[in-house]
């Protein structure tokens, strides 16, 4: 009984350390933003309790509802598109050994790797009126379908949602490529012994199984796109007039723009708590049998 | 392979780190504020004005030129190293942030008891009247008394950094910044030789601008360089336009919310003239697609006849390259009129330990002593009228004539964007869509002044 309760003293004690460093970075700081949300409070002056009034008005700004509309758009490019395209590749590679497979994977992982400043600077290039995406275009005759890509209303948001699934598809694939690579070969056997083809192999097989890994994938992705800041921020901060906008954008003008920083504040902890319950929500679904 | 929820845990929480980040800095005097309510500081406090009573003193002084090769930089290099000369008691620490960070960063700065002595706080709303109602920049009224500055500053210079002692309104009231001898204009941009190969004089009307544009797309040129992808460019020209169509008191009452409404500005007719040069084809191409700073650098490569822009911010590799350009105020009807300022606005940290020394560097830095310097740099120097030297660039020359024809007319326009701290954002969005022909002019203007009342009323 008391070595017992020992044993469980101890194990508190070897977390301590974790616990404390992630209590004061994280825990700390989370439950403050929700404390300076229910404040009107410009960052300096003494702020005014409004309760939920931060939330109420955000729930009532258009321009919320725009940047959240986009938010829809970008989960297609940052989580849906690189998904499928990541489940494609991972299928094609899993069949058979390639020769140049690993150099193949590293190529694509690396804007994984690269920090969102270099992603932005390198696509406001190839987006530019001369930039080569244009120049290319009109080198190969389709001259009428240049754009303004980044200055375009209509074509403003999907060229940077394309940014997005260039950015995340590395990850989906290796996450994907390594996730098959452990599946029992034996299945694959016995399938075809069934005389499944490539189609039904994939489905009866490798997608199954790979439903930790797309569960892995969604939330990473979906979370990326709501997060999306530094992109924006770097091409078009939000432009052309409003149609790139997004929450984290809104959130950053808010608190260090205009100084708002309790409706910052709460537009903060309503993306956490969505995150947070989509996260919950992609696992429950991916676990369930 | 790694578990899917042990990694799954680790980012959601990552997550609400991440969304819990941006107030961090902000939280760690939360909710409590940092500064008292009002201002501090009563007029009629003594001070002194004699150097040599203050003993050995080094002023932390801090500017927004992070570019040690800018001549902004150059220029208050000179002007601590001569005010040094002038009180060699008194030393001047330099430091400089780029203008992003330091508004971003300077109520805590200023809340901090080691605060710089002083600091580049921007005018308007966001800058002095912010920091003004917190308590933390300085009434400068005891040292404006002692030194005579309201005498030696324009009135439309000086509201620029007046705030009321209570912090509820700015554009009047006292002193809480003072300007420096150099400052600059939206001006226009012309490339020499175009204009002479187009037979055009310089225009000094407004109408005779117009004909010049006009002339210059039928002679095959771009009328007018312009890079609005990133906004912020997008407005120059408007806010440049509005001073011929509004006298300079109806933008300015606007702007400090005295009276008026976005109407009273002359925004309508100026955005009515500046979609009607996007729809006659006076701007590049590509316009929407360039970024504002790509736009300057193809100017200066010799695409356009006129530019709307900032004085001294093109991007010149050599001097020979500037004496191809040449610049001028858009001509005004009736008095000239132009949206001008001294390039920074300095005020005293409430925190300051010195802050009668640094009452005397505000006091040099705005003197006519830092504006012959501002010459001598080859940038435009401010709150006097100044004669060219044999040295003198042609570009600066056509400054120096800029400065002294608003200094006769007293005719300095503020910033449109210093009205709400919000207003920059939403007009450069709005003129993004007027250019694309997505709104009318009167939407524009109704968008404005939407924003003008709903910050007016969070003012109380």
């Amino acid at each position: 009984m008391h070595g017992k309760r020992r044993g469980r003293f101890v194990g508190w004690l070897y977390i301590l350390p974790a616990l404390l460093l992630y209590g004061g970075v994280v825990l700390y700081p989370a439950i403050q933003s929700v404390n300076i949300s229910l404040y009107s409070w410009d960052g300096v002056s003494t702020p005014t309790w409004v309760g939920l009034g931060n939330y109420t008005d955000f729930l009532s700004d258009p321009e919320l509802r725009i940047a959240i509309e986009h938010i829809g758009v970008l989960v297609v490019f940052y989580a849906f598109v690189p998904i499928l395209l990541g489940l494609l590749s991972a299928s094609l590679l899993a069949r058979h050994a390639r020769r140049g497979y690993a150099v193949y994977r590293w190529v694509i992982f690396l804007p994984q790797v690269l920090t969102s400043v270099v992603v932005a600077v390198l696509w406001k290039q190839l987006y530019g009126p001369d930039g080569p995406i244009n120049t290319a275009l009109e080198a190969v005759g389709l001259g009428a379908l240049t754009k303004d890509w980044l200055g375009d209303f209509t074509w403003a948001l999907p060229a940077l949602g394309l940014v997005g699934t260039w950015t995340t598809l590395g990850l989906c694939m290796v996450l994907f490529v390594s996730g098959s690579a452990a599946i029992p070969t034996s299945l694959y056997d016995a399938a075809r012994v069934d005389g499944a083809g490539a189609v039904r192999e994939f489905f009866a097989v490798t997608l199954p199984a790979l439903r930790p890994q797309i569960a892995v994938a969604l939330v990473l992705t979906v979370t990326g796109a709501l997060r999306t800041f530094d992109l924006v921020w770097l091409t078009t901060r939000g432009g052309p007039g409003t149609s790139t906008i997004t929450p984290s954008l809104l959130l950053y003008v808010k608190a260090f723009s205009i100084g708002d920083v309790g409706a910052a504040a709460a537009i903060g902890v309503v993306m956490a708590v969505v995150c947070l319950l989509l996260a919950l929500v992609i696992v429950r679904v991916s676990e369930q049998d | 392979m790694n578990h899917p929820r042990a990694t799954t845990d680790r980012r959601t929480f990552l997550g609400l780190a991440l969304a819990g980040a941006a107030a961090v800095p902000l939280a760690s005097c939360a909710p409590g504020g940092g500064g008292s309510s009002s201002a501090t500081t009563s007029a009629g406090a003594s001070v002194t004005t004699d150097a040599s009573a203050l003993g050995n003193v080094t002023i932390a002084q801090m500017d927004t030129w992070t570019d040690k090769t800018s001549l902004q930089a150059q220029w208050i290099v000179k002007v601590n190293a001569a005010f040094t000369q002038k009180y060699p008691n008194l030393k001047v620490k330099r430091t400089s942030g780029t203008f992003d960070d330091i508004n971003k960063t300077l109520k805590l700065k200023l809340s901090d008891p080691s605060a710089p002595d002083v600091v580049p706080a921007n005018n308007g709303w966001q800058g002095i009247g912010t920091l003004a109602k917190a308590g933390l920049i300085k009434n400068l009224t005891p040292w404006v008394a002692a030194y005579g500055w309201d005498k030696r500053i324009p009135a439309t210079i000086a509201r620029q950094h007046q705030v009321t002692p209570d912090g509820k309104s700015i554009g009047k009231g006292d002193f809480f910044g003072i300007p420096m001898a150099q400052g600059g204009f939206i001006t226009i941009y012309y490339n020499r030789s175009k204009l002479a190969k187009l037979g055009v004089s310089v225009p000094t009307t407004f109408d005779a601008f117009q004909d010049a544009l006009a002339k210059a797309k039928a002679g095959g040129e771009i009328p007018m360089m312009i890079g609005t992808q990133d906004q912020w460019l997008s407005t120059t020209t408007l806010f440049a336009l509005m001073c011929n169509y509004a006298e300079t008191q109806k933008i300015s009452d606007f702007v400090y919310g005295v009276g008026g409404t976005a109407a009273d500005t002359g925004m309508k007719e100026a955005a009515t003239t500046y979609q009607a040069w996007a729809k006659a084809g006076y701007f590049p191409k590509n316009f929407a697609g360039t970024p504002s700073a790509d736009s300057g650098t193809a100017f200066v490569g010799g695409s356009g006849v006129f530019y709307f822009y900032y004085s001294d911010s093109l991007p010149f590799q050599t001097e020979a390259k500037s004496n191809a350009f040449g610049t001028f105020l858009l001509p005004t009807q009736g008095d000239l009129r132009a949206v001008g300022a001294s390039n920074q606005n300095f005020s005293i940290a409430s925190n300051s330990k010195h802050a009668d020394a640094a009452a005397l560097w505000l006091d040099f830095v705005s003197s006519r002593a830092a504006g012959e310097l501002a010459v001598q740099t080859g940038i435009m120097p401010f709150l006097d009228t100044f004669e060219a030297t044999a040295d003198t660039g042609p570009l600066l020359k056509d400054e120096l004539g800029e400065l002294a024809g608003v200094q006769k007319s007293d005719g300095f326009v503020p910033y449109f964007d210093w009205a709400t701290p919000t207003m920059l954002d939403t007009m450069g969005a709005q003129c993004q869509l007027l250019l694309a022909g997505k709104i009318t002019p009167e939407q524009l203007v109704a968008a404005c002044q939407k924003d003008y009342d709903a910050f007016q009323k969070s003012q109380g």
